[in-house]
């Protein structure tokens, strides 16, 4: 689905990326876990093609008209003047005739992301985790088929994290869809991947991937990456070498 | 507070009121210099009748809309052809900063000298000022735009004239719409300095006309009329920014 090899970046500063390889499959969610500043973002940015790397390929084969691509950026980007709702379906209205806007589709999801009653409100009237609900809405509606999302969850409290990263499952699922999903969270990245990938700190290779495709391997994941975790990032670097 | 606040509200305004007539009462030489209340009241019953006084103030309320309009329309498109090239933005950029250090304002009499002392001259002043603010207002919010919510668009591939249509266009607007207030106080100047160097009607014209003589009622009213209307169209344009701005809705 999509395939990055030896992906460097460089902004000028020292190496960020130092040669990333990441393969996702269709239909599996990918968790990328690594220390903050250690270029997940910009990795994010570079699949999204928004951002030329100094070096390295990305392949992707999606050929279909429309969005094939969700993107969620970690900065919240809704646009200020238009309503939640609106916003949502931004897509749509970016690529119209190609994209019927679907308003009962539209509602179902404010709904299961427990935003019913929030359609007609502005940005500003929202709360982080609402506004970020409401682009993670805008993201699934387009129905991309390779989704894209950084720390789509970030700001949400337990329950509707879990709540939302089951609804991210399900989408991968029923669409066939390939998803890499960034996050800072162990737990989360347990529940929601099908796969963790790892990252050292800068500059940023790939450290491990943990396949997690029974609940015992999810269990042992877990375990794991705590004891990585909380001996980093000294433990990090053992593992990379 | 609240229930007081209808009472409390006039207090200052007659409290000035009161003291300025007690100031000036009785006392000729202050009466000349400074004008009272109560001359202004009788100057406002005398002039409001006749035709000439609403004739002035037709005159610079419609140079200041036209201004106004021009300014802003011209600006905007202006701000978002320089915004919208990469190049155009960057050769601009000490341009504009250099122009906004030039006082318009200075430019008057260059204008009288162009547009002569009609109605034109004023309105290429307010236009000229506004514009300028409109011009930057534009540029700055579609390069901002571009630069927070772009990420999104471009990763759906979606085609550049409707990314421009939703999101380049609403977002300088949107700046645009936000420095109306400012630019409707500086039309206002840019029609007042006009009609001050030179005109032949005009509530600047009439203000000036007055002063010349030493008739100091007058001047005061011709300024009330002036605060009235900036009052009015302020009024206006906050109903308009709460209307189309939902970011500044608080
Ligand atoms: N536009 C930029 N220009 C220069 N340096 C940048 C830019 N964006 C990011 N960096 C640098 O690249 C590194 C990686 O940044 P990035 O945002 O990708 O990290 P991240 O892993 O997403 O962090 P976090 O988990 O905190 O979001 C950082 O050290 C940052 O300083
Ligand atoms: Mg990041």
């Amino acid at each position: 689905m999509l395939t990055a090899s030896h992906l460097c970046h460089d902004y000028g500063r020292g190496p960020v990326l130092d040669g990333i390889e990441l393969e996702l499959e269709a239909g599996s969610v990918t968790c990328l876990l690594g220390p903050s500043g250690c270029g997940k973002s910009t990795l994010l940015n570079i699949l999204a093609g928004l951002l030329k790397p100094t070096s390295g390929t990305v392949n992707a084969d999606c050929a279909r008209p429309g969005p094939a691509l969700g993107y969620m950026a970690q900065e919240p980007d809704l646009l200020p003047w238009l309503t939640a709702e609106k916003n949502a379906a931004l897509a749509a209205q970016l690529h119209g005739g190609i994209m019927a806007p679907d308003a009962g589709k539209r509602a179902a999801l404010f709904r299961r992301f427990g935003l019913a009653g929030c359609e007609r409100l502005y940005p500003h009237e929202l709360s982080g985790g609402q506004r970020q609900r409401v682009a993670l809405i805008r993201t699934l509606l387009a129905e991309p088929k390779l989704l894209l999302l950084d720390e789509p969850l970030g700001h949400l409290d337990a329950g509707r994290r879990l709540m939302a990263a089951r609804a991210i499952r399900q989408y991968v699922a029923e669409h066939r869809a390939t998803a890499l999903v960034v996050t800072h969270q162990l737990d989360e990245a347990v529940h929601l991947g099908d796969r963790i990938v790892t990252l050292s700190d800068r500059p940023t290779r790939v450290t491990g991937i943990h396949r997690l495709d029974s609940p015992n391997s999810r269990r042992e994941a877990f375990m794991a990456l705590s004891e990585t975790l909380a001996s980093a990032p000294v433990a990090a670097e053992g593992v990379a070498a | 507070m609240r229930r007081l606040f209808p009472i409390l509200l006039p207090l200052p305004a007659l409290f000035l009121l009161i003291a300025w007539q007690g100031f000036v009462t009785g006392v000729p030489q202050r009466l000349f210099l400074f004008g009272s209340p109560t001359q202004i009241f009788q100057v406002a019953l005398q002039e409001l009748p006749q035709a000439a006084i609403w004739h002035d103030m037709g005159v610079t309320l419609s140079a200041l809309l036209a201004g106004l309009a021009l300014g802003t329309l011209a600006g905007t498109a202006g701000g978002l052809l320089l915004a919208l090239h990469p190049v155009a933005r960057a050769v601009s950029r000490p341009y504009l900063i250099f122009f906004g250090s030039v006082q318009i304002f200075t430019l008057a009499p260059l204008l009288v000298i162009w547009f002569g002392i009609g109605w034109g001259a004023k309105v290429a002043m307010a236009a000229l000022v506004t514009g300028f603010v409109a011009l930057q207002q534009a540029a700055s919010g579609a390069t901002a735009a571009e630069q927070h919510y772009l990420g999104y668009a471009r990763s759906l591939k979606a085609d550049p004239s409707r990314v421009m249509w939703h999101i380049i266009l609403p977002g300088a607007l949107h700046w645009v719409l936000a420095g109306l207030k400012l630019n409707i106080g500086f039309a206002t100047l840019g029609v007042l300095v006009g009609e001050f160097i030179s005109a032949e009607d005009g509530l600047g014209h009439y203000i000036f006309k007055a002063s010349g003589v030493y008739d100091v009622p007058r001047v005061w009213f011709g300024v009330l009329l002036l605060c009235l209307m900036a009052l009015a169209l302020t009024a206006i344009a906050d109903w308009a920014t709460k209307r189309f701005l939902p970011l500044q809705g608080h």
